[in-house]
């Protein structure tokens, strides 16, 4: 992690390394023949610094592949690496520090702890950690993401977007290694949205933040770097500096190619 | 309807399990009961009337008063019984007397029995078979005043045979009687367990202190004679003068019966409090786990409304399911509380009360009423969570499920403050100048008023209480720590009911023990201060007086500066005002006491006591109007009566007892006197300790008497109140069982609802032991909330009742700091306990389930 610390300072660092990575990923329920495959074999690698959208259609697998790479979920067979550490090596401790120490979430919703307050929810990691936040990074975060005046409520006194604000600068104040983020902006009208979504392409080009996010709506897909898509367990396609139009021609193509 | 509620009782089962276990400890403790009693009263039933199967007839003396375990009559004449044996239709007649004060000594020397097991009973032997029960299985029966029989369970249990001299210890000193026959009762070895030894009636009367008469006299029917029959022709020839009566055999059976049921029932009375108890605490965790249970279905049952449910069906299905709940805590805790009670006969079997095994009785009354506290307790339980399920609006349906974060309403904290100052108001008549007994049912009820209003007002308290018991776990524990005081303090009424059930357990338990140490210390303090002796001779049991000779014997020894000796019995008193009141009254010589022990007087001085006077308690004498001057009339077992004059007001009921007359009045109306406790003060120079060793060896010969010096004889007070608090402890124990089963059950379900909260915990970084920790925590905040609750009930209510109880000799408040906080800690730490199963189930919760969403 030391070795990615993000240079604020540059707009646009060139990426110099793997932050994870999916060996001949594979993932299966079942045996014989009501053997059914999430993910077939997969090899994917997300670049630090990049932004990098999951899309698929329901099924394809795209979140068993985000559990994967994040440590919330165990493969059949094959590796995933968050950085050099093989997470199948792993014990059920391991994974869990690692999660806390170098992988930040932002769910689709329930994404807070419903008795902490805003604040609380934002340093949990690092609380859980035993660790003190690093106070004027927490504070860039906060304000960036424009909490300031929020920070002692309580989930329940915030709108969703001010919620999934939250999550999302909870995901940062850490400094994860990479942030994995699953249909961040599902429960939100359009403008909190693309607030949310303008956050996350912020926190990638001003904090050189890895992130890689699961969603099916093309909009929130065209913010990223890439776009890899997903069908039945495998990448069919991977598209970079993807627009909205190309995004959307792509899966097209997808429904059609079924 | 009723089939969706079987669904969901069954998907529920898991969570429903310690709900049912909640109720039914307090069943199976309550029908333990009934069934013990039951069958005890049965045995006793069978027992005495195959004893007194052949009795046709009894005749007994006039009533002299109410012992408190039942009547007490004056005894009869001796020759009554040629009277009524030359009655016609009378075939033979048998006087009887019987005494239970002193032991026989076994092949070794030791005492037959155990100490506060089956009593040895001295009586009259009856050669008729018919009247006596008794069959002779081993040489004759007694025929001379050096003879004796005993009961075949006796002379096994003592290994004796006939032909042995047996020594035996009484009222009269020790003697010896060579053992002549043994005999069965009805085929039996013993009755209950007890030793029986019967001699001549002349010795019997003799060691009952009763000479030339008898207690009862017992006749048989001639043939053809009936029972009624028989007791009015005795009845018309019994002199006027005699007061005594006739009754049938029929009717003294049934009597005897009903005098030893009456004790029972006492007993299953005191048993049947706990079981009560019990009950009530499991009804806190019922209505707890009704009302998460509906919480959590308030999207099912917003769905059942939405398609047209009335909320009559929601409330039916509802109550349903508590009735199903009940029906089932009620039969299983019928059968373990039939096991129970199977269990306590075996023991009571074990420590030598031997029963006729005729099977344990299951009246129906007992299943009935087990059944009436399962379903109804459950029901009344579950009746407030089954109303607020009607209340669930169908668009809820379409809402997350929420948790019940409610706070406390201001009508709940006015009922609850109101109710506060109501029970403290009743609690202010201990507190007077002069508060007597007549206070205590208004402190009675301002303690449950006061229990009821903590109840009420629990949720009120809760949420700062847990905050500010989980404020140093914030700072101690990190981050799990913190949640845990959050969690603890999200849902008050949930948190405030859990530990209701808990504080309801150790406000019982601080209060006995409080209790309990102030008497310890009130005793303590009077006989540090006032005794001066540094010998205490007492007898081990309790039924069983010190001989005369053994002070007369002390008191020779030159090593002995002084004896002095108290003698006690059961007396009764009418007063100036003509009420009466049985009481163990005490006797002392006015010469030597004080030089023994000093008794602080109110009033007037210990040498006023002569002849004819009485020294009187001076709050006693505050409570009952007395006045020096005034008379009182005693009347003795015997019959005689005294009427004395008040002459001094003492001060220390533990030094002096509350009524005091000389030895002089005692000796000559108790005729066989015995010393109830002997105090020795060794002679300048002597050494303590080699006395009593001195002592200890002379009274060997009298095997009950034991000699203490002062700290053992403390000591000995203190162990009895030991033994009589862990018999209670004992008894609340399953209901402490039954709060800490509340805590799991309610942390069960807590966790249920919070698993998507727990799965992003898990998913952010929070470790297992972090989580189970957290629980934990979280378990321990609310043990502690109904501990300390619960103590701080305790000390109120315990402080209260030794100020009303200070006319009986309480004299301080003391509070066993160390006791109260090691029940405190004690309770945190089964409460921690009590978390760990639901502490590993969370910890097990698999995060991608809990994370997913639908």
């Amino acid at each position: 992690m030391t070795t990615t610390e993000p240079n604020t300072d540059a707009p646009m660092p060139a990426p110099v390394g793997i932050a994870a990575r999916a060996v001949r990923a594979t993932k299966s329920y079942g045996s014989g023949d009501t053997r059914v495959v999430a993910l077939d074999e997969i090899d994917a690698e997300f670049e630090q610094g990049r932004f990098t959208a999951i899309m698929g259609p329901s099924g394809s697998g795209k979140s068993t592949l985000m559990h994967c790479l994040a440590g919330l979920d165990t493969l059949t067979s094959g590796q995933v690496f968050i950085g050099d550490i093989d997470l199948s090596s792993l014990s059920e401790k391991k994974l869990t520090t690692l999660r806390r120490d170098k992988v930040g979430f932002v769910f689709q919703a329930f994404n807070l702890i419903p008795t902490l307050t805003a604040i609380e929810n934002i340093t949990l990691p690092m609380s859980l950690a035993g660790r003190k936040p690093d106070d004027s990074w927490v504070d860039r975060v906060i304000t960036t993401v424009g909490l300031g005046d929020r920070l002692t409520h309580r989930p329940s006194e915030l709108s969703g977007g001010q919620q999934q604000r939250v999550a999302v600068s909870r995901a940062l104040a850490s400094r994860p290694e990479i942030i994995f983020a699953d249909e961040p902006t599902g429960n939100l009208d359009t403008n909190s949205g693309s607030e949310i979504l303008n956050f996350m392409r912020q926190a990638v080009d001003e904090f050189a933040q890895t992130i890689v996010m699961v969603t099916h709506d093309p909009v929130a897909a065209s913010y990223a770097d890439r776009v890899v898509f997903l069908v039945d367990g495998r990448i069919v396609h991977d598209l970079a500096s993807p627009d909205r139009d190309a995004i959307i021609d792509q899966m097209k193509h997808l429904e059609v190619g079924r | 309807m009723l089939r969706t509620t079987l669904r969901s009782l069954w998907q529920h089962k898991r969570r429903l399990i310690s709900t049912t276990v909640a109720v039914l400890l307090g069943v199976a403790f309550m029908a333990g009961t009934f069934v013990l009693g039951d069958t005890l009263d049965n045995s006793i039933d069978e027992l005495v009337g195959e004893v007194t199967v052949g009795i046709d007839a009894e005749v007994r003396g006039p009533e002299l008063f109410d012992s408190g375990f039942g009547a007490l009559r004056a005894p009869v004449d001796a020759s009554l019984v040629d009277t009524v044996a030359g009655v016609d239709g009378v075939e033979d007649a048998a006087g009887y007397v019987q005494s239970m004060s002193g032991r026989i000594l076994d092949s070794e020397g030791e005492a037959l029995g155990q100490t506060n097991g089956a009593p040895t009973i001295f009586e009259a032997f009856i050669p008729n078979g018919d009247l006596s029960g008794y069959e002779i299985v081993d040489g004759r029966g007694v025929e001379a005043d050096d003879e004796m029989v005993l009961n075949r369970g006796a002379t096994d249990d003592a290994d004796l045979a006939v032909g042995d001299q047996v020594e035996i210890t009484s009222a009269l000193g020790r003697d010896s009687f060579t053992l002549v026959g043994i005999y069965t009762i009805k085929g039996r070895d013993s009755i209950a367990g007890a030793v029986t030894a019967s001699f001549t009636p002349t010795v019997a009367q003799e060691l009952a202190g009763l000479p030339g008469q008898f207690q009862l006299i017992y006749a048989t029917a001639a043939d053809g004679v009936e029972q009624p029959e028989l007791a009015d022709a005795i009845n018309s020839v019994l002199p006027e003068d005699s007061g005594g009566e006739a009754i049938t055999g029929e009717q003294s059976s049934e009597e005897l019966s009903d005098s030893f049921s009456e004790g029972l029932a006492f007993f299953s009375t005191f048993l049947l409090i706990f079981a009560l108890i019990a009950l009530v605490v499991g009804s806190f965790i019922i209505f707890n786990t009704f009302s998460i249970l509906v919480a959590q279905r308030g999207k099912e049952l917003a769905l059942l409304r939405a398609i047209g449910a009335t909320r009559r069906q929601v409330l039916v299905s509802v109550l349903v399911e508590a009735i199903l709940v009940g029906l089932i805590a009620a039969f299983v805790g019928i059968a373990a509380g039939i096991g129970l009670a199977i269990g306590l006969v075996a023991l009571l079997d074990s420590i030598g009360l031997e029963l006729p095994s005729s099977g344990v009785v299951i009246a129906p009354a007992t299943v009935v009423w087990a059944l009436i506290a399962g379903v109804g307790v459950t029901l009344f339980s579950a009746m407030i969570p089954a109303w607020r399920a009607t209340r669930v609006p169908p668009i809820a349906a379409l809402r997350d499920v929420a948790t019940d974060a409610s706070g406390t309403s201001k009508v709940r904290a006015v009922i609850g403050i109101i109710l506060f100052a109501l029970g403290l108001f009743m609690l202010t008549p201990a507190f007077g100048e002069a508060p007597d007994s007549a206070a205590l049912p208004s402190v009675g009820l301002g303690a449950v008023l006061l229990l009821v209003a903590l109840v009420v007002l629990g949720p009120v308290i809760a949420r700062p209480a847990a905050k500010l018991f989980g404020a140093p776990l914030s700072a101690l524990r990190g981050t799990p720590g913190h949640l845990a005081r959050e969690n603890a303090a999200r849902s008050p009424k949930r948190t405030a009911s859990t530990a209701a059930a808990l504080m309801i357990g150790v406000a019982l338990v601080g209060f006995i023990t409080i209790f309990a140490e102030s008497a310890r210390a009130s005793i303590d303090d009077q006989i540090t201060r006032g005794l001066k002796a540094d010998l205490i001779l007492q007898s081990e049991s309790f039924d069983v007086g010190i001989p005369l000779e053994v002070s007369t014997m002390i008191a020779e020894r030159d090593d002995v500066a002084g004896v002095a000796s108290v003698r006690q019995g059961l007396v009764q008193l009418t007063m100036p005002d003509g009420s009466n009141s049985t009481t163990f009254m005490g006797a002392v010589d006015p010469e030597v006491y004080p030089e023994a022990v000093e008794v602080q007087m109110a009033e007037g001085s210990l040498s006023d006591l002569r002849p004819g006077g009485i020294v009187v308690d001076a709050r006693q004498a505050d409570e009952r109007d007395i006045a020096i001057g005034d008379t009182i009339t005693l009347t003795f077992p015997t019959g005689s009566t005294a009427e004395v004059e008040v002459v001094a007001l003492s001060e220390d009921p533990q030094l002096l007892g509350l009524y005091t007359i000389s030895h002089e009045d005692w000796s000559t109306n108790v005729p066989n006197q015995t010393d109830g406790i002997v105090f020795v003060s060794a002679a300048d120079g002597v050494d303590v300790e080699e006395l009593q060793a001195s002592i200890e060896e002379a009274i060997e010969p009298y095997v009950t008497v034991i000699v203490q010096d002062r700290d053992e004889f403390l000591g000995s007070i203190a162990a009895q109140l030991n033994t009589a608090l862990n018999v209670i402890y004992g008894l609340l124990a399953l209901s402490l069982i039954i709060a800490l089963i509340g805590i799991a059950n309610t942390l069960s379900l807590s966790i249920y609802e919070r698993t998507r909260e727990l799965g992003l915990l898990r998913a952010v970084g929070m470790t297992r032991a972090q989580l189970r920790s957290s629980v934990r925590w979280e378990a321990a905040i609310i043990a502690l909330l109904g501990t300390v609750l619960g103590v701080l009930l305790a000390l109120a209510l315990s402080y209260t009742l030794v100020q009303a109880l200070g006319p009986q000799g309480f004299s301080t408040y003391d509070i066993p700091v160390t006791s109260l906080v090691v029940i405190v800690a004690v309770f945190a730490i089964l409460g921690v306990l009590a978390s760990v199963l639901p502490a590993r189930r969370a910890a097990k919760l698999n995060v991608l389930e809990a994370i997913a969403t639908e």
